[in-house]
């Protein structure tokens, strides 16, 4: 049998065969013109996606506003706004020059005040999630107006820095924004940006449309006349939307994955995985170690055991997932690949619980735990933890809430034992790992962190030295630590990595093919005659 | 026990209603019969993903994308869907009664009132209330029961005060009142048996419309996960129904059945309990 | 969740001499505002006993926030005000017809609102006409032929018509007529960018609503027979159906001339008070056919929990099912006058 890694290392992105038929169009001779058809899957919350977080927000927004840099397949990073960059090796101070030659869709030309602007202002004050991506960063200094410094508290390497301005800090002009209330200034749903597409309108509920910005950076540049995000909220509806040749694209798994499996036999659909690459995550239960009983590693080492991953993979991702071993997925340059896989043993599960003096009742249950399933193929697998744990003499309860109400009951009054949630990777574990492990990012009401109440000083240091090391080599060292330590421990229990798909028809031609390629400019990507 | 006959002689007549009957009989049958005929929790991982139906005798109508069968999940979901249909209807005739019979009986300052009350209630999109009571509650079988019973209620009150109304100054009733009996003996004694029949058929449709009602919520993501019921089947099928159309289509099919055979049933109920119109 | 069943007593409510028009109007009118004002603190305090707040449902899909920003967010809201305080405030503006800012739309709640409207009232009024032709023809019919086989296939279809769950319509309707046949669109309200103006963008619009109209039309389709049909039985021995009967007029003119604009009283009366329900009430079926429509607005205002603008569609269905019931009032008023005279 193959195993997952093998595959990987044959240079597959994908654990099926047909995911990557993209592969080989890059020769080809790009043609301008035609209209890409993109379905998402709901009304944004506003367009102006530099105080953004949502993933709908910042695929539509990152066509209208750019960002410094990119992140590329190999994990290095390539110039967008940013000609050039460089770090003190002390890692506490990041320049970028600009290139010289963009300018916003009003004619404005861009500086580095509107660097300056979008980081400091926008993404620390009015950014859900810049508070704590822009935490370090203290001040910018601007020697010239093609200059910028960022001047950081604490060290941070640059792959996690980097990757944050990359996905997160779409730049916006500070002579429109800065003036303004910045909730509600007009021109947040009539954007103005420096990207290769321009807004031209936006019908609730129905659709966005770009048109194509002639007076882009490069000249040649965009290929496409048009972007038409067209909000199909049923997943059904979308994946017949597909097949009735409607929509050109989905990113992100804009439909289910049995729909997924169809489509692909479909000779003019095509898909690919390898888009979504840095921003796929982990399904885990998060376990409240408020419990007596779940604050005991045994039982928390039995539940981990109750759980079939395979078949959760096969069930519930008709295939397209695979165990995980810890929160960092087993494709990412940052695994460990020394980690042992989650062991499946109902009867071993069975002895640790009846050793943690929790034996069987009359009624044949240990105890009751509840199960919170955060919305969508979580809650399907929360169908399956609760028989699962049924199998080790554990009754649970699923209680299905929607999301404002999910998260107020996990991050703020932690009324919770088990929570299925995904751990997205988000670019890098620092982004967005590490503060569900580490004791000094309990914070009451705060999302997707520490819910857990876990506290160990082998781990926090462990999540110190990586977020601190500059050199590769000692980030890797902390980081292997930080999974051992995950898996010895399981505050979070793993469960699968999921694959996470973009659909095109196979008239779409993507371009430069990064890791996030739902962000990227698609200035580059057009369609085939 | 004679008017009963009559009662039964008219209802069998029409065969419509006669099928209905079975109908539901044998969904009550399914769901009283669901724990000796699955003795295991129909939500087990029994057997492989997919399997269609009138494939295999062990799972004769397929299993679902976990695995779990879906004959014994429809027996299951018959319980559940029932007791939603039933308790929800009669929830909602005990409410609307009540109000009903008060603002039809004591009409005045009272009835005007209540009837206020209840056309606030009709304003409300039902659907959104049921929804928005649901959240408050916490989805589970009994918020869904109570939400269905809340926007369910109203026509019963206006139907009943209607009657009330009507009753109210018949002679029968007048004389009540000149001996002496108190009103709540009036109401329960004396005018809610001649309100009963139009309130039986409309019960009997509300239990119909829970059940669709129940469908609807699980469809947006609302409703109990912790026991199974055709509307939920169905709901969660739904993201493979290309695939296979059964794991949704089935429960589907069963919810068509059901409300079709109650409505039958209710028709059934409204033209024998109206001898007069059979007569033409 | 919709009554079917005639309304035996509205039918006969309406027999009564009509009172003047105007005067119908003051009193409605009266006891519309008692209402609405009831609805209005109902809502209010309904909405926020909902679990969550709207900044909990924003964090959840904006990935992240620390304390600090919901607590920035909270305020800037008015969440942190007391209750009393947070309803003083929302009163005073809405008595100014201010309803506020959609912090999960980044606009104002009029302007979201309106962006919506259009779709779900043509969805509504088209649905509603067909289906109330068709459930006239269709119910008149069957009490035509009370009894026989027409009527007995009249009631078997209009009852399976309504025991079908909306969504399952839905999707095979989709998968049938769009992905098979490639008749119709998927979904969505027009074709995008297209450019079409005049007839051909109302072809257009028309093409997309096949599909949402038949299904939405088809469940009220079986309401409104039903209804018919039955009000139609209640009327077959009254009085004055006889006296028509007794001067000799043909059967066809007695039903549709003397019995359908009676029979359509107890049916008016449940468009109206349907009316508000349908606003926001088709929710699946705008879910299922992508319609921008106010139904899918409001089930995202209700997740998001958006209260201005899920505080704005309510009061809005309650002003449309009051005016509905007001228009009712009149027709009845007016058609029962006109029968009188006969």
């Amino acid at each position: 049998m193959i195993t997952r890694r093998t595959v990987l290392a044959i240079g597959g992105l994908s654990m099926l065969p047909w995911v990557g038929k993209l592969a080989a169009q890059e020769t080809k001779k790009p043609a301008p013109g035609g209209v890409l058809r993109v379905a998402v899957y709901d009304d944004p919350r506003s367009i102006f996606s530099p105080i953004e977080t949502g993933d709908l927000e910042l695929t539509i927004g990152s066509k209208i506003f750019e960002s410094l840099l990119r992140l590329k397949a190999d994990n290095t990073f390539e110039g967008v706004l940013a000609e050039s960059w460089k770090y003190s090796p002390d890692g506490k101070e990041y320049e970028f020059k600009l290139r010289d030659n963009t300018r916003f869709h009003d004619g404005q030309p861009l500086t580095s005040e509107d660097i300056a602007f979008s980081i400091m202002e926008l993404g620390k004050k009015h950014n859900a999630f810049g508070s704590t991506l822009f935490a370090n960063v203290i001040a910018a200094d601007l020697p010239d107006a093609r200059t910028v410094v960022f001047k950081l508290s604490k060290p941070m390497p640059p792959f996690p820095f980097l990757g944050t301005l990359a996905a997160f800090a779409p730049i916006a002009p500070k002579h429109i924004y800065g003036t303004s209330d910045i909730l509600k200034n007009p021109k947040n749903n009539t954007p103005i940006g420096t990207g290769p597409f321009r807004f031209k309108e936006w019908n609730r509920g129905s659709s966005i449309v770009l048109d194509r910005n002639p007076d882009y950076r490069e000249k040649s540049e965009p290929y496409l006349d048009q972007v038409v995000f067209r909000i199909i909220t049923d997943p059904g509806a979308r994946a017949a939307a597909f097949e009735a040749d409607e929509v050109d694209a989905g990113v992100n798994s804009p439909v289910s994955k049995a729909d997924l499996k169809r489509l692909a036999e479909l000779p003019f659909i095509a898909i690919d995985a390898s888009g979504n690459k840095a921003t796929e995550g982990v399904n885990a239960i998060e376990v409240n170690l408020r419990r007596k009983e779940l604050s005991d590693v045994r039982v928390r080492r039995a539940i981990s055991m109750s759980i079939d991953r395979n078949f959760i993979c096969k069930a519930v991702y008709e295939g397209m997932a695979a165990p995980a071993h810890g929160p960092i997925r087993s494709d990412s340059f940052l695994f460990d690949a020394e980690l042992p896989q989650l062991a499946f043993n109902i009867e071993e599960a069975n002895k640790l619980l009846d050793e943690a003096g929790y034996p069987k009742g009359a009624d044949g249950w240990r105890f009751n735990l509840n199960i919170d399933p955060n919305g969508d193929d979580l809650n399907v697998i929360g169908d399956y933890i609760k028989q699962a744990l049924a199998g080790i003499g554990i009754n649970g309860t699923i209680i299905v809430s929607d999301y404002a109400t999910h998260n107020a009951r996990i991050y703020t009054d932690y009324d919770f034992d088990l929570s299925v949630q995904v751990i997205s990777t988000l670019v890098d574990p620092q982004i967005s790992v590490f503060d569900y492990y580490w004791s000094k990012a309990i914070s009451k009401g705060r999302w997707q962190t520490n819910a857990t109440d876990y506290r160990n000083e082998e781990m926090d240091k462990a999540i110190e030295d990586a977020e601190s090391a500059i050199e590769a080599d000692q980030r890797l060292a902390a980081l292997k630590q930080f999974q051992k330590i995950a898996a010895r421990d399981l505050p979070l229990i793993p469960l699968v990595e999921y694959e996470s798909h973009n659909v095109f028809n196979k008239r779409v031609q993507l371009g430069s093919l990064g890791p996030v390629w739902p962000l990227q400019t698609w200035a580059d990507a057009w369609l085939e005659k | 026990m004679a008017s009963l006959r009559e009662f039964w002689r008219r209802y069998r007549q029409n065969p419509g209603a006669v099928l209905g009957l079975i109908i539901v009989l044998g969904a009550m049958a399914m769901a009283l019969l669901a724990p000796w005929v699955f003795p295991d929790d129909p939500r087990r991982i029994a057997g492989a993903p997919y399997i269609a139906p009138f494939v295999t005798w062990q799972f004769p109508l397929g299993t679902d994308q976990l695995g779990r069968d879906l004959l014994a999940q429809l027996f299951y979901g018959a319980r559940v869907s029932l007791l939603v249909g039933i308790v929800a209807a009669l929830g909602a005739a005990l409410i609307g009664c009540t109000i009903g019979a008060l603002a039809g009986f004591y009409g005045g300052r009272l009835g005007a009132l209540l009837m206020r009350g209840t056309e606030m209630f009709q304003t409300i999109p039902d659907i959104m209330l049921a929804l928005v009571l649901v959240t408050i509650l916490q989805a589970s079988l009994t918020s869904v029961i109570i939400s269905i019973a809340i926007v369910s209620w109203t026509t019963v009150a206006r139907v009943t005060r209607a009657e009330f109304l009507k009753l109210r100054s018949q002679d029968f009733v007048l004389a009540c009142i000149v001996m002496g009996m108190p009103s709540w003996r009036i109401i329960v004694s004396q005018i809610f048996p001649n309100v009963l029949p139009p309130i039986m058929v409309m019960t009997s449709i509300i239990a119909a419309g829970a059940i669709l009602a129940e469908s609807s919520l699980s469809f947006l993501g609302l409703g109990d996960p912790n026991s199974v019921s055709w509307g939920m089947m169905t709901g969660v099928g739904r993201s493979v129904f290309r695939n296979a159309w059964y794991v949704s289509g089935i429960p589907g099919l069963a919810i068509l059945i059901a409300v079709l055979g109650i409505n039958l049933v209710s028709d059934g109920l409204n033209d024998a309990l109206n001898p007069k119109r059979r007569e033409r | 969740m919709t009554d079917v069943t005639s309304t035996s007593g509205a039918v006969r409510k309406h027999r009564k001499t009509a009172p003047r028009a105007l005067q119908v109007i003051a009193n409605r009118l009266a006891q519309a505002i008692p209402t609405i004002a009831c609805v209005l603190v109902v809502n209010f305090f309904l909405v926020r006993l909902i679990p969550g707040d709207p900044v909990d449902a924003f964090v959840a899909k904006a990935q992240a926030a620390d304390a600090l920003f919901k607590e920035n967010l909270r305020h800037e809201m008015g969440l942190d005000q007391p209750i009393w305080v947070q309803f003083g405030i929302y009163l005073w503006k809405i008595v100014h017809l201010d309803f506020g800012w959609s912090f999960q739309n980044s606009a104002p709640v009029l302007e979201v609102i309106l962006s919506r409207l259009w779709p779900t009232v043509l969805l509504v009024v088209v649905s509603i006409a067909l289906s109330l032709v068709g459930g006239v023809v269709l119910g008149v019919t069957a009490a035509r032929y009370f009894l026989t086989w027409k009527d007995r296939a009249i009631a078997i279809m209009s009852m399976i018509l309504y025991a079908m769950p909306a969504f399952w319509i839905g999707l095979s309707l989709i998968v049938v007529f769009s992905v098979k046949l490639r008749l119709v669109p998927v979904g969505g309200f027009d074709t995008i960018g297209s450019g079409k103006t005049g007839l051909a963008y109302a072809l257009d619009v028309a093409r997309h609503m096949v599909l949402p109209a038949a299904t939405l039309g088809l469940f009220y389709l079986a309401v409104y027979t039903r209804l018919v049909r039955a009000s139609m039985l209640e009327l077959l021995d009254s009085d004055f159906v006889r006296t028509a009967r007794a001067k000799g007029l043909s059967e066809s003119t007695v039903l549709w001339r003397h019995m359908l604009p009676h029979a359509l009283l107890p049916v008016l009366t449940m468009v109206g008070v349907q009316l508000g329900s349908l606003l926001s009430g088709a929710i699946v079926i705008e879910t299922v056919f992508s319609w921008p429509g106010l139904g899918r607005l409001t089930f995202q205002a209700a997740l998001q929990r958006d209260y201005n603008t899920l505080l704005a569609i309510l009061l809005m269905s309650t002003v449309v099912v009051v005016t509905a019931n007001l228009i009712v009032d009149l027709v009845s008023a007016w058609i029962d006058r006109r029968m009188d005279v006969n």
